[in-house]
């Protein structure tokens, strides 16, 4: 027996033995991880509860003058779903409904929907797409779909939710507004962004349950600043006009691409601008910012600009005679046309604008500035003709005019440039250029943002910028106006004349491409008009730029451009009120003065009864009667002769009373 | 005893102050979704509030814009 206890004993030494070891190895190692790698693990411990999070800022909405939303931050929700965790009987109970509604709110058959879900369900796919860019009412709807409503374990139905800048307008305005992202950073959006971003904040947090994060001070590091909100000049109902007219035009002429802009001439803001370009489906979108960024030779639009400079060099008057001669005149061994056969004969330099002839222009300024081009060339320069407006939108191109001992110059630039080739403008430097003279020559630069905001607060403001009180002398500036009203009046824009309201401008069918090969067999235009109205103390600039229309259709700026800029005028001329004042002509004949005492006097008392209207005009008893809750049958016309109810009676609400009129 | 209490109570803050939080959270998903519901609502009316589409709509009862801007008649009593 004490061999076995013994045994015993040296056994439970041994394992007194391993255990012991163990504690010590354990406690060898704990003082090992606290003091040899204790700071290591400890950051690692941090690094996994704590973290510095970002808290983002609010990004500001872009608005238009009157208020309305731009562009703006929101969420929108993608959708998709669990197919196979839906139970099978709920599942084949519903599946139809289920994709009846689906096919109805995102088009697509109902069949097309089932057989789509039913093969993710027999595939078990647990994340089938259903739609994305969903916005809240639409996912509010969606998720109330049969099975959508059992919830997401149940129903399988899956929402993400993301935030996205959205331009609540649609297409309307699109690439003005811009946007600021991994694409780039065009338009507005892009030329405020230090203002629309903000500034995100920091803050420490703790990782608590549920994946949550807890912030451990009460202080942030950093307080996050919420992007300021930008209110732009753009009028939301001309834009509307502007946006809509245009595409009308572009679709009916199969056109490449085109722009309108409307400015206000006195303060130089952008109510509207619209840009389309064509898809290679066919269809139009905000392509590109055609007014702000494409140059091109401006065609006949330039020749106000011509004869502005003539005029300031007072080498010609509006009354100078030019022989246009028969359509076809020979300069510098090139021929010039005019657009009608036979030609002009003998015309006035005015005539030569309203009529819009090449050789007129070409003849008048190459006979009068031929031996001293830069004369000519520095007055459009001193006109701010070659500068850029500075937008703060960025991709403005640059206007380019040749002057002697350029590349581009020759004897054929001076004649060429007075009716509007061989120099570039973007439309938006034309449109300014115009905006002046309708501004009595003080030139304006296209603003685009009125003021930027946080919450109801001003933070600045944007006043209007000069770029020159006086591009040119008030008697020049009158001259061309008549000459500009006399376009639409009897010269090439004389189909947009309307005798209900008035508008100046100028047309322009510019040959664009000319330089490429398939020129003559392929026409290429350019077609616009340029203008202001109304004709007296104008109120707002327009210009519309259509490029290459379809020739078979039309491509004469009056006819391509035109109805755009009539559009407009004519929408802006509506929405105004005429007002008509006349002089206090006041009713006063007896009868009438007596007739409303007595319906004053029964009113006055304050009525209980159902009153004695005989004798009564027809509309004041009606009305009193009315008035009372009742309702009344009347025969005849004049005054009261017989009341179906006496006077007297209680009055009963809803009963009717018939009276008899004579 | 009193650390025991004391104790007690911090963990008792601690938990109620991860209870705030869940509420916060839940409270700005909310401001999202509301926000979301502003922005979709707004968006939506101010497209039908557009003039080229109640021409579309009004069309149908065969109306269309006035040609001519509506005249006002202001009396101006002269005493």
């Amino acid at each position: 027996m004490p061999v076995t206890k013994k045994n015993i004993l040296n056994k439970l030494y041994i394992v007194f033995v391993f255990i012991a070891l163990f504690f010590i190895a354990i406690i060898f190692k704990m003082v090992d991880i606290q003091v040899a790698h204790g700071d290591k693990y400890r950051s690692l411990s941090e690094q996994l509860t704590l973290r510095n999070d970002t808290i983002l800022a609010n990004k500001g909405s872009v608005f238009s003058a009157d208020g309305s939303l731009l562009a703006t931050s929101m969420s929108q929700y993608e959708i998709r779903m669990d197919a196979y965790t839906v139970n099978s009987e709920v599942f084949e109970k519903n599946i139809q409904s289920l994709a009846d509604s689906l096919s109805k709110m995102l088009g697509n058959t109902p069949n097309h929907w089932e057989q789509k879900i039913r093969k993710a369900r027999t595939h078990k796919n647990r994340y089938l797409f259903i739609a994305r860019r969903l916005g809240y009412n639409d996912y509010m709807k969606i998720k109330h779909f049969p099975i959508f409503n059992l919830g997401m374990y149940k129903g399988g139905f899956i929402a993400e939710q993301s935030t996205v800048r959205v331009h609540p307008l649609g297409k309307v305005a699109e690439r003005t507004i811009g946007y600021d992202d991994y694409r780039g950073a065009p338009g507005i959006e892009g030329a405020y962004r230090k203002y629309l971003r903000g500034e995100h904040g920091l803050r420490k947090k703790q990782k608590i349950a549920k994946g949550q994060w807890k912030p451990i001070s009460d202080n942030n590091e950093k307080e996050p600043i919420d992007g300021k909100d930008i209110v732009t000049t753009i009028d939301v109902n001309i834009q509307d006009i502007a946006h809509h007219s245009l595409l009308r035009q572009l679709e009916y002429y199969n056109a490449d691409h085109g722009c309108v802009v409307v400015m206000e001439t006195k303060t130089g803001e952008i109510k509207a601008i619209s840009n389309l370009g064509r898809t290679s489906k066919g269809t139009y979108y905000e392509k590109r910012n055609y007014a702000i960024y494409e140059t091109q030779e401006p065609g006949s639009a330039f020749k106000l600009m011509s004869l502005v400079a003539a005029l300031e060099a007072k080498v010609i008057d509006t009354g100078t005679i030019v022989d246009t001669g028969e359509g076809r005149y020979k300069m510098h061994n090139r021929f010039i046309h005019d657009s009608k056969r036979g030609g002009y004969g003998k015309i006035s330099a005015a005539r030569a604008l309203e009529v819009s002839s090449n050789i007129g222009f070409a003849r008048l300024i190459d006979e009068n500035f031929g031996k001293n081009p830069d004369a000519f060339i520095s007055l459009l320069k001193k006109m701010h003709l070659h500068q850029k407006l500075g937008l703060p939108i960025k991709g403005e191109g640059t206007p380019t005019i040749p002057a002697p001992g350029d590349k581009k110059w020759s004897k054929n630039a001076l004649p060429s440039i007075a009716y509007g080739y061989n120099l570039e403008l973007t439309p938006l430097q034309t449109l300014t250029f115009y905006n002046a003279i309708a501004n009595d020559g003080e030139m304006v630069k296209p603003k685009f943002v009125k003021e930027i905001r946080s919450w109801n607060n001003q933070v600045e403001t944007f006043g209007k910028t000069v770029i020159d009180p006086q591009i040119c002398s008030k008697s020049t500036i009158k001259k061309v106006r008549e000459i500009l009203k006399n376009v639409v009046v009897r010269g090439t824009g004389k189909k947009l004349y309307s005798k209900n309201f008035s508008m100046a401008g100028k047309t322009g069918t510019a040959r664009t491409e000319y330089w490429m090969k398939d020129w003559e067999t392929n026409r290429r235009y350019v077609s616009s008009f340029t203008g202001y109205f109304p004709t007296e103390n104008p109120k707002y600039s327009c210009i519309v730029v259509i490029s290459k229309p379809k020739v078979q259709k039309g491509y004469y700026g009056a006819d391509v451009s035109g109805p755009v800029f009539k559009d407009i005028a004519q929408k802006i001329y509506t929405s105004s009120h005429i007002i008509n004042k006349i002089n206090g002509i006041e009713p006063n004949f007896e009868s009438v003065k007596t007739n409303f005492e007595r319906y004053y006097s029964i009113i006055n008392k304050g009525v209980k009864a159902i009153p004695n209207v005989k004798g009564m005009a027809g509309m004041d008893a009606i009305s009193l009667l009315e008035n009372l809750g009742l309702k009344v049958i009347f025969q005849g016309n004049g005054k009261v002769i017989e009341q179906s109810i006496p006077e007297g009676q209680k009055i009963v609400k809803g009963t009717a009373i018939k009276l008899k009129l004579a | 005893m009193f650390i025991v209490v004391l104790m007690l109570l911090m963990i008792a803050s601690s938990h109620s102050s991860d209870k705030e939080v869940m509420e916060i959270a839940k409270l700005n998903k909310e401001i999202k979704e509301l926000r979301a519901e502003f922005v979709d609502t707004r968006s939506i009316v101010m497209k039908l509030k557009l003039e080229s589409t109640i021409k579309n709509k009004v069309l149908e009862l065969e109306l269309k814009p006035s040609e001519t801007p509506p005249q006002v008649i202001k009396v101006i009593t002269v005493k």
